[in-house]
């Protein structure tokens, strides 16, 4: 492993690296500060930019955008009560108190320190857990794999407690979506209606771009007026109590960062579940729990550690499994898969060296951007000033040319284009765009390991529940369907028992 | 930035996926052999029982529970018409893009989105549909060194 860390380092130690992590860096700063972007957005909209790059370089601009999402997000909830990111919407509980109390500076520096120290503790866990995964893989066939895909789909279509049936929907149309073009394990043509554009099915990079980038951008557009209305005098004075703060409360550093981690990795439920655990676990902890949100640096700290944390976290599934646990890490496997690489186990026996490369990048990133954000916070607060409708045309104009470039097929704008509208469609009807997206990514996998399954086994179903490992997943999938239904029966059934009473 | 406030009673999503479900299941049926079939079409059967739960759920209150929101921004009601022009814009560039490239669709269309759709000036908009097209030669032609698409008529 230290071998491959130093090779790692020498990689990602050339100046046109260094430089691509620090753009990626600024760009994540960006993104993060203007409210409802995020790192998914700046993945989606700058993945097509990395296709003439190697996959270290991309893996080092994608490294520092996911790094520093956290950060910028970080800036604009203590400042302006607007959380960057939906994960920083803990942040503002306490944050913003203390910037009206003249206290933003001493925030920052908190959330800044907090911040690339839960990024650090998440890529140790990742390293130290990287080399046990690699073992887990080989208990993998076919049936597991296809249980395996089962269980990811589940998870995320349901991770939405409130909003179930709706994301199983989205990962329906997502699996349809998936069939298309070459099946191939028949070798038959699907669903094509006789073009060739789709032989390859629906591309995965304009389908990312269009939903994430472009949706969130129509958003933008028709929502209109600037982020903020006055990004405010931000003084900075107290920075360094806020460091202080935070490496006195370290305890609170580490407990955040274990549930960031350990809540990252589970896909579907998300960072801004993850922040809020921490918060919560952090003020039920404290001999003062009522004072939290009047002003607290611990309510910064908490979330913010587990903020960073997260993202190592869900890269475990995304490169292990393939199965990306949120978003952000649905439009990273697509710059993975945009490289020539497969999620997955081959990709954890194969690209060895690359995954060592994004954990540098990570770590560097963390730090990068704490350092950037307390020196540019002041003008980083002024993007939100930027309007809404310059911003949008702008960026969904580079967006569907960066898509073009990929492979140079105007369909791929049409792809993107479409699937932007849908997704805004989406979002205003209230259904969960990232079960579609899961659908899309597993879709084939899901039904290539059902397919093989069925022939290995010659139509016997048993070969699903043959092996530990598979009984193990058939478990899982079990009781995440039964988690995420009994409840809402129980509470039926009580509420129905309120009532004939 | 502000967030549009959710439609989560209309029927229209169900209607459409239900639309598209039905006509992907009688592709499947008309196009595809037996075994191609398979697996798409038992997702379609799936997907048809969850838009039928999802439509009875509206006739069970208990049910009928309102998404959290957990993004921390404020919901906005924004006019329908509004709606319907900011998608209309996007069909309009992929469109332009489509027939006439990207050279000649981009300069228009940001200027037209920014100085109609934004309502900002006709000089900011001007600026910005100048600067952004320079911006993308420059990075994709000469940086990238990648041939941008110049529509059906080059």
């Amino acid at each position: 492993m230290i071998d491959l860390l130093l090779n790692a380092l020498s990689d990602i130690a050339s100046v046109k690296t260094l430089l691509l992590l620090l753009m990626g860096v600024m760009f994540g700063l960006m993104f993060g500060v203007i409210p409802g972007l995020g790192g998914t957005t700046a993945l989606a909209i700058l993945m097509p930019l990395t296709f003439g790059m190697t996959a270290i370089n991309a893996f080092a601009m994608s490294g520092g955008i996911m790094g520093a999402v956290a950060m910028g997000g970080a800036i604009s909830a203590i400042l302006l009560n607007t959380p960057g990111t939906a994960p920083n919407a803990a942040t503002t509980l306490d944050g913003y108190p203390m910037a009206k109390q003249g206290r933003a500076a001493e925030a920052i520096g908190a959330a800044a320190t907090a911040s690339p120290l839960g990024g650090l503790f998440g890529v140790m866990t990742l390293l130290m857990v990287l080399p046990v995964a690699k073992e887990l893989i080989l208990l993998f066939g076919p049936p597991e794999f296809f249980l395996l895909a089962v269980f990811g789909l589940v998870t995320i279509a349901l991770s939405d407690s409130t909003n179930l049936l709706r994301g199983l929907i989205s990962a329906g149309v997502g699996l349809m979506l998936a069939f298309v073009g070459y099946d191939t394990v028949t070798g038959g043509e699907r669903f094509t209606y006789g073009s060739d554009y789709l032989f390859d099915g629906i591309p995965l990079v304009p389908a990312l771009v269009g939903l994430f980038g472009v949706t969130e951008m129509i958003h933008l557009s028709i929502t209109g007026g600037t982020v903020a209305g006055d990004a405010g005098e931000v003084r900075l004075h107290g920075v360094v109590k806020g460091i202080k703060a935070t490496l006195k409360n370290w305890k609170i550093v580490i407990r955040g960062s274990l549930i960031g981690t350990i809540i990252g990795s589970i896909p579907g439920v998300g960072g801004t579940v993850a922040t809020f655990i921490a918060y919560s676990t952090t003020k039920r902890a404290d001999p003062d729990p009522e004072s939290f949100g009047t002003g607290r640096i611990e309510g910064v700290i908490a979330p913010e550690s587990a903020n960073n944390a997260k993202d190592s976290g869900a890269l475990l599934p995304t490169i292990a499994f393939g199965i990306p646990g949120s978003a952000e890490m649905a439009v990273f496997l697509g710059i993975l898969v945009l490289h020539g690489m497969q999620p997955g186990p081959t990709m954890l026996l194969n690209n060895e060296r690359e995954i060592y490369v994004l954990i540098i990048a990570l770590t560097l990133s963390a730090v990068f951007s704490a350092i950037i954000g307390i020196a540019l916070v002041r003008w980083l607060a002024m993007i939100t000033l930027v309007k809404g409708q310059i911003l949008a045309p702008l960026v969904i104009a580079v967006s569907l040319v960066g898509t073009y470039a990929i492979d140079s097929r105007p369909g791929d704008v049409v792809i993107a284009a479409i699937l932007g509208m849908v997704g805004y469609l989406m979002l205003r009807f209230n259904y969960p765009r990232l079960p579609l997206v899961i659908a899309l990514v597993l879709g084939e996998t899901a039904e290539r390991g059902f397919l093989q399954s069925m022939m290995i086994s010659q139509g016997n179903w048993e070969i699903f529940i043959s092996s530990i490992t598979s009984i193990i997943m058939v478990l899982l999938i079990l009781f995440t369907l039964g988690w995420s239904f009994i409840p809402g029966i129980l509470k039926s059934r009580r509420e129905a028992r309120a009532k004939s009473k | 930035m502000a967030k549009t406030a959710t439609n989560t009673t209309s029927i229209a999503p169900v209607v459409f996926i239900f639309c598209f479900t039905v006509g992907y299941i009688a592709t499947g049926y008309i196009y595809l052999d037996e075994e191609s079939r398979h697996v798409p079409i038992l997702t379609g059967y799936v997907t048809i029982f969850l838009l039928a739960l999802e439509t009875l759920k509206r006739f069970m209150p208990s049910m009928a529970e309102e998404p959290k929101d957990t993004s921390g921004m404020e919901a906005v009601t924004v006019e329908l018409s509004r709606e319907v022009i900011g998608l209309a814009y996007v069909v309009f560039l992929a469109a332009m893009i489509y027939v006439f490239g990207f050279y000649a669709a981009i300069p228009v269309y940001l200027f037209v989105a920014i100085a109609f759709l934004g309502s900002q000036t006709k000089k900011t908009a001007g600026i910005s549909a100048i600067i952004a097209s320079i911006v993308i030669y420059v990075v994709f032609e000469l940086i990238l060194e990648t041939r941008l698409y110049q529509g059906l008529f080059f």
